[in-house]
């Protein structure tokens, strides 16, 4: 059962209910109304009836006692010869037009007297409604008797019957007398006379007219009844569907959202009340899960993406972790950085080349185990790649025993700046050799053996050399050339660096300079140096102490000799407070 | 018309020359004799008993001859007289004689009516009768 049909129903049996209990109970009041009315007014007139019936029957009960008192029952002593009594008896019949006669009996029971004349003189014994005793007018003894032949239709027909009452006596509780045809549907009033409790007169009235007329009204009522219901259940329907379209529609649309998962729907809204108010709520509700939606896919989306990124990027980031093995940090950086492409491009570009190699290291590998061998070189060349990474340098190749680095690309401090990181870095790498040699000594390498290190500064072209499939990046030029031919002239733990690097180092190296020689592939003889020392900087020239409570900064080069003066004092006393 | 006043007249003689009335009683009633006074307080309800015997008087009703005859001759008093005086014993209760309206109710009444006394043509006096007194 569908919600509006519910509510019709619920509003027709609400609206129709104290009709039909209405008209029910006015059918019930009327026919109750009117039978009680018909009642009482039979009653009354049955009252009323009765009332004149024992007027008439004292009447004529009045009338006998007169006429046994008249002068003329003295006719009785004559055995009314001359008739007197029955003329006066015919008289009377005739006056009170009675049907029934009157008899005079004298003592022995002989009727002398009747206005029925053919009775005069029988010794009938008649059933007599009245009797009067008549008495002597001498001694007050009963002389005679007066006695009336009475027929109950006397009663009657002091009423007519009409069409729908009709009048009848029961005589002695079950004998009906004068009663003509019964109604079909009748009230009934009876009441017996007060003189005689045998005689029940009966009035009846016929109810058919009024149950005719009921009828009538009850058809009108059930017409009334259906056009009513059909009335109010059109009006109902109007303004049930006026009310609920918009509930139906919020159901259908909340059925099509479930059934299509289309968010874009809207509700129309149609008023301002609580149902408008739930379908305006149900379109922002609506709204508010088709961005949650749609955020909620854009961020799936997302995190689809990111997740596939993710896992790019992890694979990469092993792919990069795996090959920064075989790459110089710097390149590697710079390729995973974004900063070079990875093509086939390449720059011509001022740098500092350096190689250095292990002196004899063929006769070393002759006299050692292979595996000694590699463990020694790894360990050798870990520690030498540690050292250019502190320094900035980029590691071009491992060539056996020898190593290349350069300083300047990717990554560049200056010229002059990459020369002095190199020739640092190859202090610090002799410096290590030297620890190196300890250890390897402690761990039972008999010969130890020494590097060499050239270094030279010049124009190289730099960038990614080789085919489409594989590429190196690298640095070509006559300057690595010229880097590896000083390399192999330097002497066991030598650093010689040609005359351009000097330049531009010299400010903080102490370099000597070495013989001109004549390289391998160059026309002109090459001046070298080899590298002594690092020239020591002045220290503590400058300060900039910062602590919790204290600030300290200066730069001795700035201060006066007053300024000095002065300051002297000021930190002695501040030593001493301290 | 004729014929009816000719009956008359002829009725008439023939009572006027029958005429002889008698008050009579009943047999067993013991009165033998009375006198045309006692009769006359008789009828005019002044005298009830004779002899101890409890007498009611009967008239024939007032439009019969016998009746004028009675009252002329026994009562000796008119018809306007005695209406007058029967008005003023009708006030002190007393009621005139019953009436009878035929020879033979009249008859028929004293014989069977104990002390009754009435009065009849002669010819029409039977054995059951006594005659008191001839007017």
């Amino acid at each position: 059962m569908s919600f509006k049909l519910k509510i019709v129903s619920l509003i027709l049996s609400v609206s129709l209910m104290p009709y039909i209990i209405l008209m029910v109970y006015a059918g019930n009041t009327l026919r109750k109304k009117y039978y009680e009315n018909t009642q009482h007014e039979l009653k009354m007139q049955l009252d009323l009836s009765i009332e004149n019936m024992e007027q008439y029957i004292n009447m004529i009960k009045r009338d006998m006692l007169f006429i046994s008192n008249l002068e003329i029952m003295n006719d009785v002593f004559s055995k009314d010869v001359d008739r007197r009594i029955s003329i006066l008896l015919e008289k009377k019949k005739k006056e009170l037009s009675i049907e029934g006669d009157f008899f005079v009996y004298d003592k022995n029971g002989v009727i002398i007297a009747s206005s029925n004349p053919k009775m005069i003189l029988k010794k009938d014994k008649i059933k007599a409604f009245f009797s009067q005793d008549i008495y002597s007018p001498f001694d007050k003894s009963v002389i005679a008797k007066i006695v009336l032949k009475f027929s109950l239709k006397n009663l009657i027909k002091l009423y007519e019957n009409t069409e729908d009452r009709h009048y009848y006596i029961v005589v002695d509780k079950t004998k009906e007398l004068f009663k003509e045809d019964s109604f079909e549907n009748e009230i009934t009033v009876r009441k017996a006379l007060d003189t005689r409790p045998k005689i029940v007169v009966v009035l009846e009235q016929n109810q058919e007219q009024f149950l005719n007329l009921l009828k009538k009204y009850e058809l009108w009522f059930i017409l009334t009844l259906f056009i009513g219901a059909i009335i109010i259940a059109s009006l109902a329907l109007f303004f049930i569907n006026k009310l609920i379209r918009p509930i139906i529609e919020l159901s259908k649309v909340a059925e099509d959202i479930t059934h299509k998962q289309d968010y874009s729907y809207q509700v129309k809204v149609y008023s301002d009340d609580e149902v408008g108010r739930l379908s305006s709520s149900f379109n922002k509700m609506i709204t508010g899960m088709q961005m949650a939606l749609i955020k909620l896919q854009e961020e799936a989306k997302n995190r689809e993406n990111l997740i596939e990124e993710k896992s790019k990027s992890e694979m990469l980031e092993k792919l990069s972790t795996k090959l920064s093995r075989y790459l110089s940090p710097q390149v590697y950086q710079s390729i995973f950085s974004g900063e070079q492409d990875v093509t086939l491009t390449s720059k011509r570009k001022k740098l500092t080349i350096f190689f250095s190699d292990i002196i004899g290291f063929t006769d070393i590998t002759d006299t050692m185990e292979s595996e000694d061998l590699s463990n020694l070189l790894n360990d050798y060349l870990n520690e030498m790649t540690l050292i250019a990474l502190k320094y900035g340098a980029t590691v071009d190749k491992y060539i056996g025993d020898s190593i290349m680095l350069f300083f300047g690309d990717p990554y560049s401090k200056g010229v002059k700046d990459d020369a002095i990181a190199c020739v640092n870095m190859a202090l610090d790498m002799n410096e290590r050799m030297s620890f190196l040699h300890k250890k390897w000594k402690n761990s039972g390498f008999t010969k130890p053996f020494d590097v060499r290190i050239g270094i030279h500064t010049g124009y190289c072209t730099v960038g990614n050399f080789g085919s489409k499939d594989r590429l190196e990046y690298t640095i070509i030029g006559s300057s690595v050339n010229l880097a590896s031919r000083i390399e192999s002239s330097a002497k066991p733990q030598e650093i010689l660096i040609s005359n351009e690097t000097q330049l531009l180092v010299s400010d903080s190296f102490e370099c000597k300079k070495s013989k001109e020689i004549m390289l391998k592939g160059f026309k002109r003889p090459v001046s070298l140096y080899v590298v002594e020392k690092k020239i020591k900087e002045i220290e503590k020239e400058l300060l900039d102490i910062k602590k919790n409570g204290f600030e300290l900064s200066y730069n001795i080069n700035e201060l006066s000799l007053d300024d000095k003066s002065i300051l002297k004092e000021e930190l002695s006393s501040l030593i001493k407070n301290l | 018309m004729i014929a009816k006043t000719s009956i008359l007249i002829i009725l008439l003689s023939i009572n006027i020359f029958a005429s002889e009335y008698a008050v009579v009683v009943d047999k067993s009633v013991q009165i033998n004799k009375l006198t045309q006074k006692q009769i006359r307080d008789i009828f005019m309800m002044k005298r009830h008993f004779v002899k101890d015997i409890k007498i009611v008087p009967v008239n024939i009703s007032s439009s019969a001859k016998l009746r004028d005859e009675f009252e002329k001759k026994v009562l000796k008093i008119n018809r306007v007289k005695l209406n007058r005086y029967w008005i003023k014993q009708h006030f002190q209760g007393i009621s005139p004689p019953i009436i009878q309206s035929s020879d033979n109710s009249m008859r028929l009444f004293i014989q069977n009516v104990k002390g009754a006394i009435g009065y009849l043509p002669i010819s029409a006096v039977n054995q059951e009768l006594r005659i008191l007194y001839e007017f």
